[in-house]
């Protein structure tokens, strides 16, 4: 009886169950009753439809499940752009996952060369939008498909193939090449917590180079490379960008595309069943996945022991290797972003001559003779409104994020053996299996009105009406990046090992003396990692805010999306750089002045 | 309950009966004073009748939308209120409009909000059911009816024609909406590829075999407008003129196949045999075919895109005049006051100003009055070279048919393409 008593107790004055009670309310409050809402709602007669089905809206009805499953248009609507969104996830998170592992060995085991300059080349690709690589590979690949002015290599007199140019073999290219950065980050970290005494310890019982990599390196970065598949795989399934540039003209659609266009025309119900099947899929991927790896998923490294590492001596292929890196950067990271800042500066799109060069979209006055008589976009008046709200939103988001990440992943890190550790985990993962559109539609639904309840007489807001504030904007940036943040947490607690913390509790500190005096100045480079890592996501988000923003919060992004949607390319390309360079110049400071480096942020 | 349902039945059937008809009586009473509200000049009717008016009408009597009141007078006003104007559009010309605008009423602040159509629709929808009142004007195209029977006739959209404007404007465009200028999708080329004319003048050259894989045109799948011209095809009376222009294309008359109700989904079915290349971006066509000199590529896209010709696109062309049957549906541009909008005089005098105010020529329709463009008021005066609308051939066009076949003709054109 005194055992149950004294365990209440412990529970409800633990600081690790309050923080549990907290965080869980939040969850379930922004995560799980807006899914609940937009679950319900493929259940329910939608405005468009009392018209066709004759039932008013909001009863009861299976016509969404019906038409998206077992109906004449299933296999179009559903099937096939099902199908096709699993190859190309499939290829491209092969290729990222390939080309990720690769580079993290190279850079995080090997001896090889000018370490520094490649780490942050590397993950250049990532810091362009994806929508953006795409118009790059149109900028150079472009035919005569869908006439119009021809990429760089139809100019050169090169004609370029459909399949090339366009489709299933584009997207995969390009999605591979703007997601291998996950795989790289994720297990360079684990790479890099490898203490290399393990393999050299099969060194010295006889084992080859590549019975080592085989049976001591890969078993130990399995997780992280798992990890990896699940984060590109779900992401590649629910981009809409790159296979809306690249496979509508040949008719190749995804799902992805089938969601947004659903959402677009209004058939917002269909558009979250179809949601719904995405996040069914993912989760089932994310299950498998852990049935895989188990529990234990990373291993403390950062001890009161030092570790060593000692580099692997690539030999005489240290400079073909080096060789091929610097051609890879070559033509998938600096050329398409030289082409897609050349082409900012052309007068004519695909005339690539110099005599054609011009600053008109930079800084040219309004000529009604060139793009509609848009300005340049440092003339356009607005441009330093975007710019001052795109940085206020994702500074103030990353900031919050990555706070409420290093708390959810102390959480997550020293409750992996309880079920609530593992519990919060799961729901900070939500957010990512949701597409964005959707989502956006979620909390713009949810957040529109205020609701109150009477409770004993007293009038309770269960949702205040955030609509058109700051607050929902940041509050939705948050949500839908948990799990990048937590994700950077979890990895920064993990890295602690517990045995700091033990120490310090037998000297009798506290809770939040043992946070402030040994976790965070021991995860403040994880910290800033966490926070780039969020920073970048957040700052190309779109498609996430376009429903929810007023006309006063509009953003980088979606100054260059209006341009491209009136085919104003090298507005919007010379839009897109602007927001390449403000991520690339807050990287460099931060790793420069707060030694942050993203790859240790998972 | 029953009774209630019951109830329900009844308000649905006045208000079916009253859309299927077309019917211009406005202050129809109902059981609980819930009527369908609107069009021009029911303010007259609403002091002659001894009906319950509904909220949203009462608020437009009191807000003055009936009123035909000076600038000078709601630029006071207006002022009194905040001075600014917050408008929803699918249009980036408005933000050309701002600065003009605010030249002319100094104090006045025009936000514009750039978004597109469908998301306009959701936004619009989402924030007034919610009570949120933060825009006064949208401004967008009416294709299928969606707007005159999902918003003007409830009162969530309010028309505003005062007389000084909207006088002379035809009973056709102004009966629904108040529209602001119309707008067609024409079949562009490039003229300096075929410089002997339009390449094409029938639907149904288009499915003949030169012209495979030549075709571009906008998905209708993306597109609400696309949809609409393709869902008239289908309607028996069009598909009629779709049969008996096929017989004067090909020289024979139409076979339908098993899965081709009518002609004109017989061309839906047989286009998408062909190897047509689809966008989702509306501009993309026309920059498909006018960018450079030569392109052998025809395609379907908004006309106004013709002011691009003297512009950014030398060798963009389009024949207007001769295509047959028709070369579409008009889609009418419209203006409209929110119920409950924050700023109602604001919002009334940027609507005078951007109609081009007394004489239909301001400055504020400038940059709408295009090549391409129809504008509705007939004291304005068109680009040089324009064409009058009537020579344009035009499908006729039924709300009620389109928004009760728009889901089958989507599927239809889904399960081939």
């Amino acid at each position: 009886m005194n055992r149950i008593k004294n365990k209440i107790i412990n529970l409800v004055s633990s600081p690790y169950s309050i923080m549990v009670i907290i965080l869980t309310v939040f969850l379930v409050y922004l995560i799980v009753i807006p899914l609940f809402g937009m679950i319900t709602t493929t259940f329910e007669v939608g405005k468009n439809e009392v018209r066709s089905l004759g039932k008013p809206a909001g009863s009861f009805t299976l016509y969404y499940w019906m038409r998206l499953f077992a109906s004449t248009v299933s296999k179009k609507m559903f099937y096939i752009p099902f199908l096709n969104s699993l190859t190309v996830a499939i290829s491209a998170s092969v290729i990222a996952i390939v080309l990720g592992c690769l580079f993290a060995w190279l850079m995080v085991r090997t001896n090889i060369p000018y370490k520094k300059f490649f780490s942050i080349a590397l993950l250049i690709p990532y810091m362009v939008p994806s929508w953006s690589l795409s118009l790059s590979w149109l900028a150079i690949f472009k035919n005569q498909r869908i006439g119009g002015a021809k990429g760089f290599l139809g100019y050169l007199g090169l004609a370029t193939p459909d399949w090339l140019a366009y489709g299933p073999l584009a997207i995969i290219i390009v999605l591979g090449i703007h997601y291998y950065a996950y795989a790289y980050l994720l297990v360079s970290a684990s790479l890099q917590s490898i203490n290399s005494e393990l393999e050299e310890m099969g060194q010295i019982i006889g084992a080859s180079k590549g019975k080592i990599l085989r049976k001591v390196t890969f078993p130990l970065v399995m997780p992280a490379i798992l990890s990896s598949v699940i984060l590109t795989f779900t992401k590649c399934m629910g981009t809409f960008g790159v296979p809306a540039f690249l496979g509508t003209k040949v008719k190749y659609y995804t799902i992805s595309t089938t969601l947004y266009s659903s959402m677009k025309t209004g058939q917002r119900s269909i558009g979250f069943a179809v949601a719904c099947t995405l996040i069914v899929f993912a989760s089932i991927t994310v299950f498998i996945n852990q049935k895989i790896i188990g529990q234990r998923k990373s291993y403390a490294t950062i001890g009161g022991k030092g570790g060593r590492s000692t580099l692997i001596d690539l030999g005489k292929s240290r400079t073909l290797i080096t060789a091929l890196i610097i051609l890879f950067l070559f033509l998938f990271v600096v050329f398409p972003i030289v082409v897609m800042a050349y082409e900012t500066f052309l007068l004519r799109p695909g005339d690539f001559s110099f005599e054609n060069l011009t600053l008109q979209h930079w800084v040219g006055r309004s000529d009604l003779r060139i793009n509609s008589g848009e300005p340049g976009i440092l003339q356009n008046p607005q441009f330093l409104k975007y710019v001052w709200n795109t940085l206020r939103l994702t500074f103030v988001t990353a900031l919050i994020g990555t706070i409420l990440g290093q708390v959810i992943g102390y959480i997550v890190a020293r409750g992996r053996q309880h079920l609530s550790g593992r519990f919060v985990e799961q729901l900070v993962f939500m957010p990512y299996l949701i597409p964005s559109i959707a989502f956006g539609a979620m909390y713009l639904a949810l957040f529109a009105k205020s609701r109150t309840v009477t409770l004993l007489g007293y009038e309770i807001t269960l949702i205040p009406s955030l609509y058109g504030t700051f607050a929902l904007l940041v509050l939705i940036s948050i949500v839908k990046h948990l799990p990048f943040a937590s994700r950077a947490g979890t990895a920064n607690m993990l890295q602690i090992s517990y045995d700091l913390e033990e120490a310090a509790h037998i000297c009798g500190a506290g809770v939040f003396k043992r946070f402030t005096k040994i976790l965070l100045p021991l995860s403040k480079g994880g910290f800033w990692s966490g926070f780039m890592l969020i920073f970048i996501s957040i700052i190309k988000e779109l498609d996430l805010l376009i429903l929810l923003m007023t006309p006063a919060q509009q953003t980088l992004p979606y100054m260059a999306y209006s341009f491209s949607m009136e085919s104003l390319d090298q507005l919007s390309n010379a839009v897109a750089l602007v927001l390449f360079l403000i991520i690339f110049l807050t990287y460099w400071i931060a790793s420069k002045f707060a030694k942050a480096d993203i790859s240790k942020g998972f | 309950m029953k009774n209630k349902r019951g109830i329900c039945v009844a308000i649905a059937c006045v208000l079916l009966l009253l859309s299927a008809t077309g019917c211009k009586k406005v202050q129809e009473p109902t059981v609980q004073g819930k009527s369908p509200t609107g069009p021009s000049g029911s303010a007259t009717m609403v002091a002659s009748e001894v009906v319950q008016v509904s909220p949203e009408e009462q608020w437009a009597i009191d807000n003055g939308l009936y009123l035909d009141e000076s600038p000078e007078e709601l630029y006071q006003k207006a002022l009194a209120e905040g001075g600014k104007v917050v408008i929803y559009t699918a249009s980036s010309r408005h933000a050309k409009v701002k600065a003009d605008f605010e030249a002319a009423y100094p104090g006045m602040e025009l936000i514009a909000y750039n978004i597109q159509t469908g998301e306009l629709i959701e936004k619009l929808r989402t924030e007034y059911e919610a009570g949120i009142r933060v825009v006064d004007i949208v401004q967008s195209k009416e294709v299928s009816g969606e707007y005159t029977i999902d918003f003007f006739r409830p009162g969530i959209l309010h028309n505003y024609q005062p007389e000084s404007i909207y006088g002379n404007v035809a009973e056709e465009f102004k009966r629904n909406v108040s529209p602001f200028f119309v707008e067609l999708s024409t079949w562009f080329y490039n003229d300096d590829a075929y410089p002997n004319g339009a390449p094409i003048n029938s639907w149904w050259d288009l499915i003949k075999p030169e012209w495979n894989g030549k075709v571009i045109f906008q998905d209708p799948l993306s597109s609400p407008s696309y949809l609409t011209l393709i869902t008239t095809m289908t309607r028996p009376d069009v598909a009629e003129k779709m049969a008996e222009n096929y017989k004067k294309v090909f020289g024979k008359e139409i076979v339908l196949d098993k899965d081709e109700p009518n002609a004109g989904y017989a061309w839906i079915n047989r286009f998408l045999k062909t190897d047509y290349t689809l966008t989702s971006v509306a501009d993309e066509t026309v920059k498909a075919i006018g960018t450079v000199a030569g392109t052998a590529q025809v395609g379907y896209s908004a006309s106004s895109k013709l002011r691009e010709k003297a512009l950014s696109m030398p060798y963009i062309q389009s024949d207007l005049e001769h295509f047959a049957p028709a070369l579409g549906v008009y889609g009418l541009n419209f203006v409209s006051i929110v119920n409950e909008a924050p700023h109602p005089n604001g919002a009334k005098l940027y609507l005078q100003y951007v109609m081009g105010g007394a004489d239909g020529n301001g400055a504020g329709f400038k940059p709408f009055n295009t090549f391409g463009a129809f504008p509705v008021r007939p004291e304005t005066i068109p680009p040089k070279g324009s064409i009058d609308l009537s020579a344009v051939p035009l499908f006729e066009i039924d709300y009620e048919y389109n928004l009760n076949s728009m889901n089958d003709v989507h599927d239809y054109w889904l399960i081939r393409r």
